[in-house]
């Protein structure tokens, strides 16, 4: 019987499938907007153990590794520069080029390392209505507010309801000693809060101001999907990112228990979650 | 965790290297370059759960181990099966598939996984060099398990699957070797054995290393 290290409970715990014969794995992927280093490595091979033998034990696994190819700010989160946008500024590129050139590059790395591809990679790009419609879930049940603009999560409202800090094993007031300013912390509530969704630096357009307005968040999905498609139409990938600067796959250690808490809170359950850390 | 010098290795401590640098040689803190299954090797021979140091001398060491993993696969392909297995043959190839498999149950010990393969090469070694025999029976089941454990679920490209990784022009010198040592068998059973010493001698001297086995010979530079 395969026993694995339950972070949550902090034991060894015998491997039970929710659903008997299959197993789904989320895996943090790659922001690409450099090339990959021993610390991307690390996890990539654990991952890709886990996968095979899964798979050697007769399992149906259904392995999803993202890319992250917008929304990935300099400094963590809350303030600075869309990580592939500055690269991108910084080498006369548009973004969509540092992404494909970087996105292949992994993909030759990995393949060198002998690490099996993911059954899915989504693209974070490719899956911003979804995005649109969960941040406006998190604000519908008062766990999130609205500050100049973007949206930032309530920790201390949502961890009056739900045990938040359980998985990293820290409380609120160690987060607090731990956090370090940031440009933009003004916006906040409170130090630890972070953003799920940012206003654009130099937002000029009314509409655009709408989108990033709880207003625009309230909306249906369905006028979310047409705006956000339009965007696609008629512009290309750096434009759509200005104006929509998403933030909700952050790969650091505290945003992992974050987001894991938020997918339990929504009804999704990851039950393998991994994540690369830069 | 990876750490360089007691340190998390990471994009915002800008101390990280990247995996084109390791496999290129190509950074002050590598002595060398690092093949990719090296990288492999060296991630696997920890627990996931550990934090890692990493320096050039423990990459060395882990370059050194995967040798050791590739040469005991070459001969496993190799050896011949007896009539039956010699009794430390037989019960360590009886106990190898549950102590691998115990080994990935336990949180994916993979550390655990590659020193029982190690333990399973003294075996290989000793049929090779002709101290002792393997039964066809014990033979096919370590061949599956190393399959199974070395290749399929720790994913290590071992010989055979790596030749397309090796150069032409590699493949061509070890072809050239190989075709002065078939020369020097064939001196050795027409009892020449000018010609067979002076092939030996030769390429002892340019640094060769040669090894007389049952099926033949073995040579590393």
């Amino acid at each position: 019987m395969l026993e694995i290290y339950n972070s949550l409970t902090r034991f060894k715990e015998t491997f039970k499938p929710l659903h008997p014969g299959h197993v789904g794995m989320y895996v943090c992927g790659p922001t690409v907007y450099g090339d990959a280093h021993l610390g991307h490595a690390r996890p990539a091979i654990t991952f890709d153990i886990l996968f095979r033998y899964l798979t050697s034990l007769g399992y149906k696994v259904r392995y999803v590794r993202n890319i992250t190819d917008v929304g990935h700010l300099e400094h963590d989160a809350d303030a600075g520069e869309d990580k592939i946008a500055k690269k991108a500024r910084l080498e006369q590129l548009e973004p969509m080029e540092v992404v494909q050139f970087f996105t292949n590059r992994y993909h030759h790395d990995m393949e060198a390392l002998n690490v099996l591809p993911p059954s899915i990679e989504p693209h974070a790009s490719g899956h911003i209505i979804e995005q649109i419609a969960f941040v406006q879930a998190i604000l519908d049940k008062g766990y999130a507010y609205v500050s100049n603009g973007s949206v930032y999560m309530d920790v201390e409202r949502y961890a009056k309801d739900y045990p938040y800090g359980k998985l990293s094993g820290r409380n609120l007031n160690d987060i607090v000693t731990d956090t370090r300013e940031l440009d933009g912390q003004e916006e906040k509530k409170h130090s630890y809060d972070f953003a799920l969704w940012k206003k654009a630096a130099g937002l000029q357009s009314s509409a655009i101001r709408r989108m990033a307005s709880r207003r625009y968040l309230r909306a249906k999905d369905s006028r979310a999907g047409t705006w956000s498609a339009r965007l696609w139409e008629r512009s290309t990938w750096a434009r759509s990112l200005t104006s929509t600067e998403v933030v909700w796959i952050l790969c650091s250690r505290t945003t992992r228990q974050k987001s894991l808490r938020v997918a339990q809170h929504s009804g999704t359950k990851p039950y393998i979650t991994g994540c690369t850390t830069t | 965790m990876i750490t360089i010098a007691g340190k998390k290795m990471g994009k915002s401590y800008n101390n990280f290297i990247t995996l084109r640098q390791f496999f290129a040689g190509d950074h002050p803190l590598l002595t060398k370059a690092f093949s990719p299954m090296t990288i492999r090797f060296f991630i696997l021979m920890a627990h996931y759960r550990s934090t890692v140091d990493f320096s050039s001398e423990a990459l060395e060491a882990a370059e050194k181990g995967f040798q050791r993993m590739t040469e005991a696969y070459a001969r496993l392909q190799k050896i011949t099966a007896a009539a039956t297995s010699t009794d430390e043959v037989h019960s360590l190839v009886a106990e190898l598939r549950q102590h691998c498999a115990e080994a990935m149950d336990d949180d994916l010990n993979t550390p655990i996984v590659i020193s029982n393969l190690f333990d399973s090469t003294k075996a290989i070694n000793s049929v090779a060099d002709g101290k002792a025999t393997i039964s066809e029976a014990d033979l096919k089941e370590l061949r599956d398990v190393w399959q199974l454990y070395a290749i399929d679920i720790l994913g290590l490209q071992l010989a055979g699957n790596q030749q397309s990784a090796i150069s032409n022009q590699q493949s061509a010198y070890n072809g050239a070797i190989d075709l002065l040592l078939n020369i020097r068998l064939d001196a050795k059973r027409n009892k020449d054995w000018g010609t067979s010493d002076r092939i030996r001698n030769s390429l002892t001297e340019l640094g060769f290393k040669i090894k007389d086995t049952k099926d033949g010979f073995e040579w590393s530079l």
